[in-house]
C-alpha cells in the first residue's frame, strides 16, 4: 500500500493551455481519491502522468515517498483500469488476467493461483475460456478489474470505468467497488465526470476545472462548504441556484447560492417568508422538483411529491439563512455567511 | 525517457532504408546531373549546369516531355472517363465482377503489353483481323495512342475502385432526399453524386498523373520508344541514355527533369487536394 | 446486361492470350486453330522456369522485409512519440511520388560498387524501399484504428513499447499484414525498370524482364509468350480472386474521410 503524492505537476501539451496547471494533492496510503470535473478539464491526463504513461512538464510525483520520475510505468506498482476496458481483443479472458503477471516472469502455478482468486472474487470462473467480444458490458468490465486485481499493486487507477454501464449495473459496481476498496485497503485514484458517483464512492474529492484543482475534501466538505461557485454548482442535483443577494432578501451586490433541498415550500403565507411563482413542477418520484419565478430570477426547489404546485400558481418559500452561500465578485465563496 | 528512444528504434529501420535508397538517390542524381560522365571511358569530371543547358537545347528532350505530357493527358481523361460508369457497375455488387475487373490491374505491365503487342500485331493480329489496314505500332500516329490503349486497360479498373470508394461514401439518404425531392436520374448524376465525387476524383487524378507520367514498362515492351522517337517518353529516353549510351550525367540530367516535373504535378494536385478537405 | 461490355474489354484480350498459347505454333497464321496443344508450355524450358522462381524469390524476399521494417515503424507512427514522426511519416508519402527513374543512376552505381549489381538480393532493397510508403500507409492507418487505451493497457501491464508491439499489436494486425503483403508482393512481383536496369545475366532475370526481353531465333514466337504470360498470371489470377476484398480495401483506404 502507498500514499501518492503529486506536488505542483504541470503538463502542457503543445500549442494547447496546461492541460494539467500546478497541481499538488496528497493521497493518504489506502484511501480513495475522486478526481472529477467536466469533461476536458485534466482527470485522465493526472491520472496518466501518475501511471507514467506520460511524463510532465515540471512538479514531482512521488509514490509512497518515493519520486517516480524515469520508472516505467510497469515499474511504478499500480495498475490502471480503463473506460474503454482496453482488454487485448487476441487474448481469452484468462490470457488478459495472465498478461501483466507474464510480463512480470511470474512462476506459472502463481500465476495460476492468482488467476484463481481474482476470478473467484469477481464472480468471472465461468468465463476465463472466452474472448472479450464473447462478453457482456458488465462481464468486460469485471475482467478489467481483474486485471488490475491480480497485480495486487499498491495504487489503483480507474479512469471512468463505470461510465460505459448502464444504470443499473452502474449502481451494483460502485457498491462492488466500494466493497473492494474495503477488503483490499489499497490506494484508489478514480477519476469520474459524474458528481454523484464520486459522493457516494470516495473518502476524498479533487475537483478539478481547465486543469486546475478547485478544492479538495469530503464529500460532505465539498458539499456544504463549496470553495467557489464552481464548486457549488458541479455537486448536486438539481444545480444550487444562485441569484443575487437581493432576490432572497438579503444585504448587499453578491450573489447567493442556496440549494433546492433547503427551500421550504409553503402553501400559505407565515411570518419571514418570501413570495414566489410555480413556473414548473416536474415530477421525479420520490419528490417534485419545482421551478419558481421570484424577483425575476428563476430558482429550483424540492418538495413532497404531494406537494401541490400548478403552474402560474403562488407559492411561498422559507430557508434557513445560515446555510446560504455568499459568493465574491471572483465566485470564490466568502467564509462566512452574513445576513 | 526509455520508452521513447525505443520509439525512435522501432522506427529507425524504415527510416534508414526510406533515407538512403531513396532521398540519398535522389540527392546523388542531381550530384550525377552537375558531370559529365561516361561510364565506359571512366570519365567523371564536375561540369556545373552544362547539362542541363544542353537538356534545354536537346530537342529529344522537349519531344520526349512532349509526348509524356501527350501520354498523361489523354491516357487519365480515358481512364476517368470509362472509370465512373464502371464504378457504378460495380456498385451493385458481385464479387466475381469486381475480381475479373481487377485482374488487368493485377498481372505485370510488361505481360499485358506483350499481350497487346500480339492484339496489335500487324500480321495476325487479334485488332488487325477485325479492323485490317491499321498498323498500331508501325507508323508514328497510331503507336502513341496504343500504349495509350494498353495503360487505359490497365489501370482504369484501380480508377474505378477508388470512385468506387467514392460513390459508397456518399450517404444514401442524400440520394433519397434528391430523389423525394422530384430530382431526375440525370439531374441526380450531375448535382448530387458528381459534385460529392470531386475529392475521390482528384485523388484519382493525382495517383494516376503521377504514375502516368513516368510510364515506362507498356512503352518500353510494345515499342521501344519507336518507331522514329514517336513514343518516346521521358523516363525510355533517360533509361536510354543511362544504360544504353552508359551516359551517367545527362542521362541523371534527365531523370531530374523528370523528377521536377512529377514534383510539380504533385505539389498543383496537392494544393487542390488541400483546399477540399 | 451492361456489364458484359466491360468484361469484354477486360477479360477479352486475356482470354485470346490463353486461347494463344494453346494455339500450335504453326497455324498461327489461321484465323482459328485446328487442335490445341500445349507444346508452348513445354517449350519455355529451364529458363523462364528460372526466371519464375527468381521473381518468387525476389517478390517473398521485397515482402518479408517490406513488412519486418514497415510494421515496428508504422507502430511507432500511430501509437508512440518520438522524434521525426511525422518527418517520417509525411517522407514516405512524398518517396511514394518519386519516379524510378530518378534513382535508376546512383542505385545502379551504389549497386554495382557493393557487387549486388546483377543479384536478385540487389533488387529487393530498392523494391522494398519503393513499396514501403504503401506498407507504412496501410499499416499505420490500421494502428491508429486501434484504442490508445489498448497500448496504455499494456505499458501498465509493465510492457515496454516493443513487448506491447509485440505481444498486442502485432497478434492484431494481420488482417492489415496480410493486405500489405498481397499488395507489395504483386507490386515486386510486376517490376520492370530497375530489373531491367540491375540484372544482365539471362538465368537471374524476373518474369517481367523475361518477357519483355523474349526473343525467339527468326520470328517471334507468340505461342510461347503467350504460355509464358499465362503462367505469370496464374498467380496472379489466384490473388485477386480470393482476396479482392483485402486488395480493395487496401488500394481504396485513405481514398474517402471517414
Ligand atoms: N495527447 C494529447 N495531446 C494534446 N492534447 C491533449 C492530449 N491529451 C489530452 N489533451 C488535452 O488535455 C486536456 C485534458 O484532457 P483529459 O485529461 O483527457 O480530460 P478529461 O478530464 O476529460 O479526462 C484536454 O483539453 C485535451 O484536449
Ligand atoms: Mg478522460
Amino acid at each position: 500500500m502507498a500514499s501518492v503524492s503529486l506536488d505542483r505537476v504541470r503538463k502542457a501539451f503543445p500549442g494547447a493551455p496546461d492541460a494539467v496547471h500546478e497541481l499538488s494533492l496528497e493521497i493518504a496510503d489506502g484511501e480513495f481519491v475522486s478526481l472529477v470535473g467536466p469533461s476536458g478539464c485534466g482527470k485522465s491526463t493526472t491520472l496518466n502522468l501518475i501511471a507514467g504513461l506520460d511524463q510532465p512538464t515540471s512538479g514531482s510525483i512521488r509514490i509512497d515517498g518515493k519520486p517516480v520520475e524515469g520508472l516505467e510505468p510497469g515499474e511504478r506498482d499500480i495498475a490502471m483500469v480503463f473506460q474503454s476496458y482496453a482488454l487485448y481483443p487476441h487474448k481469452d479472458v484468462r490470457g488478459n488476467l495472465a498478461f501483466p503477471l507474464e510480463v512480470a516472469r511470474l512462476e506459472r502455478s502463481e500465476i495460476d493461483k492468482r488467476i484463481a482468486e481474482t476470478a473467484e472474487l469477481l464472480g468471472i470462473s465461468k468465463l476465463l475460456s472466452r474472448k472479450p467480444r464473447e462478453l457482456s458490458g458488465g462481464q468486460r468490465q469485471r475482467v478489467a478489474l481483474g486485471r488490475a486485481l491480480v497485480r495486487k499493486p499498491r495504487v489503483y487507477l480507474l479512469d471512468e470505468p463505470l461510465s460505459n454501464l448502464d444504470a443499473g449495473l452502474r449502481a451494483q459496481m460502485r457498491a462492488e467497488l466500494r466493497r473492494l476498496h474495503q477488503k483490499l485497503r489499497a490506494t484508489f485514484i478514480y477519476v469520474t465526470h459524474d458528481q454523484a458517483e464520486a459522493m457516494t464512492l470516495s473518502d476524498r474529492i479533487a475537483l478539478l476545472r481547465a486543469g486546475e484543482l478547485q478544492q479538495t475534501g469530503t464529500p460532505r466538505e465539498i458539499y456544504q462548504r463549496p470553495a467557489n461557485r464552481f464548486v457549488a454548482e458541479f455537486f448536486g442535483t438539481p444545480r444550487i441556484n444562485v441569484v443575487p443577494a437581493r432576490v432572497l432578501g438579503l444585504e448587499g451586490d453578491d450573489l447567493v447560492g442556496i440549494r433546492p433541498e433547503q427551500i421550504e415550500l409553503l402553501s400559505e403565507r407565515a411570518s419571514g417568508v418570501l413570495e414566489a411563482t410555480v413556473e414548473e413542477a416536474e415530477m421525479t418520484g420520490a419528490e417534485l422538483w419545482v421551478t419558481l419565478s421570484l424577483g425575476g430570477e428563476s430558482m429550483v426547489a424540492r418538495a413532497p411529491s404531494d406537494f401541490a404546485a400548478h403552474p402560474g400558481g403562488r407559492v411561498w418559500i422559507r430557508f434557513p439563512a445560515d446555510r446560504v452561500l455568499r459568493f465574491e465578485q471572483s465566485g470564490r465563496t466568502l467564509s462566512q455567511t452574513r445576513l | 525517457m526509455k520508452a521513447r528512444s525505443q520509439a525512435a528504434l522501432l522506427a529507425a529501420p524504415a527510416m534508414a532504408i526510406l533515407a538512403g535508397v531513396a532521398v540519398l538517390p535522389v540527392l546523388a542524381a542531381i550530384w550525377l546531373s552537375l558531370h559529365r560522365s561516361i561510364l565506359v571511358f571512366h570519365e567523371e569530371r564536375f561540369i556545373g549546369i552544362a547539362n542541363f543547358r544542353f537538356l534545354f537545347s536537346d530537342g529529344r528532350f522537349w519531344s520526349a516531355l512532349g509526348t509524356t505530357a501527350y501520354f498523361t493527358a489523354v491516357a487519365v481523361a480515358a481512364e476517368l472517363l470509362i472509370g465512373l460508369p464502371v464504378a457504378m457497375l460495380l456498385q451493385r455488387g458481385g464479387g466475381f465482377f469486381r475480381a475479373a475487373i481487377l485482374l488487368p490491374w493485377a498481372i505485370p505491365t510488361a505481360v499485358s503489353a506483350r499481350m497487346w503487342a500480339w492484339l496489335f500485331n500487324a500480321d495476325y493480329g487479334l485488332l488487325h483481323r477485325l479492323l485490317p489496314g491499321v498498323d498500331w505500332l508501325g507508323s508514328p500516329r497510331t503507336a502513341l495512342h496504343a500504349a495509350i490503349l494498353v495503360d487505359v486497360w490497365k489501370t482504369t479498373p484501380f480508377v474505378a475502385l477508388i470512385l468506387l470508394a467514392g460513390l459508397s461514401a456518399i450517404p444514401g439518404d442524400v440520394v433519397k432526399a434528391a430523389r423525394v425531392d422530384g430530382a431526375r436520374p440525370a439531374r441526380i448524376f450531375f448535382s448530387i453524386t458528381l459534385p460529392l465525387l470531386r475529392p475521390a476524383i482528384l485523388l484519382a487524378l493525382l495517383f494516376r498523373s503521377l504514375d502516368a507520367f513516368r510510364v515506362f514498362d507498356a512503352i518500353y515492351v510494345l515499342t521501344e520508344g519507336g518507331p522514329a522517337n514517336a513514343t518516346e517518353t521521358l523516363s525510355i529516353y533517360a533509361y536510354k541514355t543511362l544504360l544504353r549510351s552508359g551516359d551517367f550525367g545527362y542521362g541523371s540530367a534527365l531523370s531530374v527533369a523528370t523528377f521536377a516535373c512529377v514534383l510539380g504535378i504533385g505539389l498543383v494536385f496537392l494544393r487542390f487536394l488541400g483546399r477540399e478537405r | 446486361m451492361k456489364r458484359l461490355p466491360v468484361l469484354v474489354f477486360f477479360l477479352g484480350p486475356l482470354a485470346w492470350q490463353v486461347l494463344t498459347s494453346f494455339w500450335p505454333e504453326p497455324e498461327l497464321t489461321r484465323a482459328l486453330p485446328h487442335a490445341l496443344t500445349v507444346a508452348n508450355y513445354a517449350g519455355l524450358g529451364t529458363t523462364f522456369a528460372r526466371a519464375v522462381l527468381n521473381s518468387l524469390l525476389v517478390a517473398a524476399g521485397t515482402t518479408a522485409l517490406c513488412l519486418a521494417v514497415g510494421a515496428s515503424a508504422a507502430f511507432a507512427v500511430a501509437k508512440l512519440e518520438f522524434r521525426g514522426r511525422s518527418l517520417l511519416f509525411g517522407g514516405a508519402l512524398a518517396i511514394s511520388m518519386f519516379p524510378p527513374i530518378a534513382t535508376v543512376s546512383p542505385l545502379y552505381l551504389v549497386l554495382r560498387a557493393a557487387g549486388l549489381r546483377d543479384t536478385l538480393a540487389g533488387l529487393i532493397l530498392p523494391y522494398a524501399t519503393f513499396a514501403l510508403p504503401l506498407t507504412l500507409w496501410l499499416l499505420t492507418s490500421f494502428f491508429r484504428d486501434l484504442p490508445d487505451e489498448l497500448y496504455r493497457a499494456a505499458r501498465v501491464d509493465g510492457c515496454t513499447p516493443w513487448q506491447a508491439f509485440v505481444h498486442v499489436f502485432l497478434p492484431l494486425s494481420w488482417p492489415a499484414l496480410a493486405t500489405s503483403a498481397i499488395l507489395v508482393f504483386i507490386f515486386s512481383w510486376n517490376e520492370l525498370l530497375y530489373a531491367l536496369s540491375f540484372i544482365s545475366t539471362p538465368s537471374k532475370r524476373t518474369i517481367p524482364v523475361a518477357i519483355a526481353l523474349f526473343a525467339g531465333e527468326h520470328v517471334e514466337p507468340w505461342g510461347q509468350i503467350a504460355a509464358a504470360s499465362v503462367v505469370a498470371t496464374v498467380p496472379l489470377a489466384f490473388l485477386t480472386l480470393f482476396f479482392q476484398r483485402r486488395i480493395v480495401a487496401g488500394l481504396t483506404a485513405g481514398a474517402v474521410k471517414e
